[in-house]
């Protein structure tokens, strides 16, 4: 499939600040399932923007902005080529032992620990268990844990926020397609699969998905000897030519898609806009 | 008259100054002689006035874990310590070798991490660590040079052989002292230095200066240096201000400094002016908001972008701690194997990792006869000496040991060597260490300058300024001196 991606975001402050700085996570990968074929950044008031490659091999830009101003847009363009054998496999017959045997997994360690966003304690273990029995097929029970999220926890945006903890999430069976992907996460990690953090876009067409109207995000899951297979809690889908993804990390906090400081007042709104249009195959 | 007959503690305790009962070793025999000759009176009350002084010029330091009267002096000791030529050239060289091999470790463990693929070190050890800086995976650092200036502690055991104590390659202090106490050395005592040829250390300031220098980017024709420290409350802020009066450049803190269009640069009286390298004296923790902690008003927004770009040198590197932290201390000696195809000129101390389960039982079951310290910490704090520790404490060091393995190693207790000290107005021997410093430019130079810090109390062996320590001036006789 190809898209055409907008992505705006605005900052706008009730004073103006100065000396912003800025970060983002943006722009789509390249990869053998994906080709970034066009990618643009625009931000006013007008900075250079600077861009390095991050040790997840993600695409980084920033920029500061030093003089006075109340607002800031940032909106990136990109069209993007998604090709149909992402999500052509359901996985399966994966044990710990093959897990353990193959030559990535140990270097993959950060994927399998705790991190900042996810913390694997004891009710990610039992909700884990109450998910699969240990020592199954590692495939089956990451699609299992991702179908359980998604049939029993509610997306209802505005009852989290980026510090809510996975055991909260779990607990309160609620939250948006970023609590989702990190309790899948951590269901994931408490089983010893390298699990990370997945953010993109995912294209609403003829089946109408959640989170298609902004950032989404979704967790991958390393199984050997199918690499790094996606899955979207949020509906319930393996991740196919139908996402595009931007980013991966350990979590939401390795590739949040804007993040910066300035000086100036404590409190900005911040509005977001993401359109993701199929583009006429040329 | 001094009587420096005494002799220090009974045992298998190496004396530096006396080789046996009598007889003074070889550098030492003129200043026993200079000694001899000095009124027990006089020494006292000149030391009181060199501590007068130390106070008075600021030359303090913060002890963070007293609530009150904090700011203290780190007491001087007017009987110097005394380094033949061929023996100093023996510990810089050792020091050089291992500054080498932990710098070719940091390279390789924030690149190829060759070591840990090939087995020499566990990876689980690594990337357990608070200390690795994930952030600084994939970063070519200007000229491959992490550790710019370090400081590693030795100590002299039984035999008289010089082991490494421990390393510090993040931001070292204690320079500070080795250039005041030569200072006043030297005007209060100048008799002392009777007959001695030794090695200047007062151009220090000078080496620290060229070395960082060659931290610039390459473009950098007339590089910019500033001192980069968190304020006046920090411990060794009495070290930054000096450091950077002597080098001839700006002090300067994270409010300071502005990143604009990926450069850094220096807010001054003149506007913005760019700042080529950064001698920092702040934790990693603290210098860019934006990568570490979101919290810290000390930092820079975008200097990591900046530094990842190679348009600015950062003296330490950033990530330079996981070459510290104890539980990799044991792998030193590997990694100059490994890297630099040598054999150590330093040995190390035993020691024993308590995340392996067996030593983990042998430390705690022994923990009387043991030190134990935080793989992360220094300063002498959470630390255990057995023999001189409660059962409570003890008791208190199991559970904490059990409860979190990876971050505790144990050694066994050194006896430090003895050097005659002033203690209440006569010369008694108190265990001493040495901390060299190391700066790491184009190439590494050990200057003639380190320090030796002194348990000041009766039969301890903790030197830290935090815990009762004291320093003493340091001589290295230079190469013309016939002792050498």
């Amino acid at each position: 499939m190809e898209y055409t991606i907008d992505h705006e975001t605005v900052y706008r402050y009730p004073r103006a600040v100065t000396e912003s700085y800025t970060v983002v996570h943006l722009q789509p990968r390249t990869n053998l399932q994906q080709y970034c074929t066009r990618y643009a950044l625009d931000v006013r008031p007008g900075a250079r923007v600077f861009s390095y490659v991050d040790r997840f091999g993600n695409d980084v830009q920033h920029f500061g902005i030093v003089p006075e101003h109340d607002e800031l847009h940032i909106v990136a363009s990109s069209h993007v080529v998604t090709l149909p054998t992402r999500g052509g496999t359901i996985p399966q017959g994966v044990d710990a032992a093959r897990l353990d045997a193959d030559p990535h997994t140990v270097e993959l360690r950060d994927f399998r620990r705790p991190t900042p966003y996810v913390s694997v304690g004891p009710t990610v273990v039992a909700l884990a268990d109450a998910i699969a029995p240990r020592d199954g097929d590692l495939a089956a029970f990451f699609l299992a844990a991702g179908a359980f999220v998604y049939r029993n926890f509610e997306y209802r945006s505005g009852t989290t926020d980026v510090r809510t903890t996975v055991d909260e999430v779990i607990a309160a069976r609620t939250g948006v397609c970023q609590d989702f992907a990190h309790v899948l996460i951590a269901l994931a990690r408490s089983r010893g699969i390298p699990a990370r953090y997945a953010s993109g876009y995912i294209f609403s067409g003829a089946t109408p998905a959640l989170g298609a109207d902004a950032s989404h995000a979704w967790a991958e899951a390393f199984l050997p000897p199918y690499g790094w297979v996606g899955f979207d809690p949020t509906n319930e889908r393996i991740v196919d030519d139908a996402f595009v993804l931007v980013a991966v990390g350990r979590d939401y906090g390795d590739v949040s898609p804007t993040r910066g400081l300035y000086r100036g007042p404590e409190f900005g709104s911040l509005s977001v806009a993401v359109a993701v249009g199929a583009a006429e195959e040329q | 008259m001094l009587d420096l007959a005494q002799r220090p503690d009974v045992g298998d305790v190496f004396d530096e100054f006396f080789a046996d009962a009598t007889t003074p070793r070889p550098n030492y025999v003129r200043l026993a002689q200079t000694l001899a000759a000095v009124e027990p009176d006089a020494l006292v009350s000149g030391v009181r006035a060199i501590n007068a002084a130390l106070l008075r010029r600021g030359v303090t330091f913060t002890v963070y874990a007293e609530s009150t009267g904090t700011e203290r002096i780190f007491p001087f000791d007017p009987i110097p310590r005394i380094f033949s030529h061929a023996e100093w050239q023996r510990i810089a060289k050792g020091v050089e070798q291992r500054v080498r091999a932990l710098n070719a470790f940091l390279c390789d463990v924030y690149h190829e991490a060759r070591i840990l693929r090939e087995g020499r070190i566990p990876r689980e050890l690594v990337y357990s660590s608070d200390l690795f800086a994930r952030e600084m995976l994939g970063v070519r650092v200007l000229h491959d040079v992490y550790i710019h200036v370090s400081g590693i502690d030795l100590i002299r055991d039984e035999t008289g052989t010089a082991r490494v104590l421990e390393d510090n390659v993040r931001t070292p202090s204690g320079i500070s002292y080795v250039l005041e106490n030569r200072d006043v050395l030297k005007r209060t005592f100048p008799q002392l230095f009777d007959g001695y040829h030794i090695e200047p250390v007062d151009d220090y300031p000078l080496r620290l200066l060229r070395t960082l220098r060659e931290a610039a980017p390459a473009g950098a024709r007339e590089p910019n240096v500033i001192v980069l420290t968190p304020g006046i409350y920090n411990s060794a802020y009495y070290e930054h201000a000096m450091l950077a009066r002597s080098m001839g450049v700006p002090l300067a803190e994270g409010r300071d400094l502005i990143v604009v269009d990926n450069l850094v640069y220096l807010r001054t009286t003149r506007g913005l002016q760019r700042v080529d390298v950064v001698y920092r004296r702040i934790d990693d923790d603290f210098l860019d908001p934006l990568y570490f902690r979101g919290d810290s008003t000390l930092g820079v927004a975008g200097f990591m972008n900046a530094y990842r770009a190679g348009n600015v040198g950062l003296a330490n590197a950033i990530g330079t701690g996981i070459a510290d932290d104890k539980a990799l201390y044991r792998f030193v000696p590997e990694m100059i194997r490994f890297y630099l195809r040598e054999e150590p000129l330093l040995d190390n101390v035993e020691t024993l990792d308590c995340s392996d389960p067996a030593s983990r039982r042998h430390v705690i079951d022994n923990l009387e006869r043991l030190v134990v310290k935080r793989t992360n910490g220094s300063g002498g704090f959470g630390m255990l000496i057995g023999p001189a520790s409660t059962a409570t404490q003890r008791a208190e060091f199991a559970r904490l040991i059990d409860a979190d393995p990876r971050s505790y190693i144990a050694q066994p207790v050194i006896q430090l060597s003895s050097h005659p000290t002033l203690a209440d107005g006569v010369l008694a021997p108190r265990r001493i260490d040495l901390r060299p410093f190391a700066l790491y430019g184009k190439t590494v130079d050990v200057p003639p300058a380190a320090l030796t810090r002194v348990a000041l109390r009766e039969g301890s062996l903790v030197v830290n300024s935090s815990q009762g320590g004291g320093s003493k001036d340091t001589w290295v006789l230079a190469a013309q001196d016939n002792r050498a």
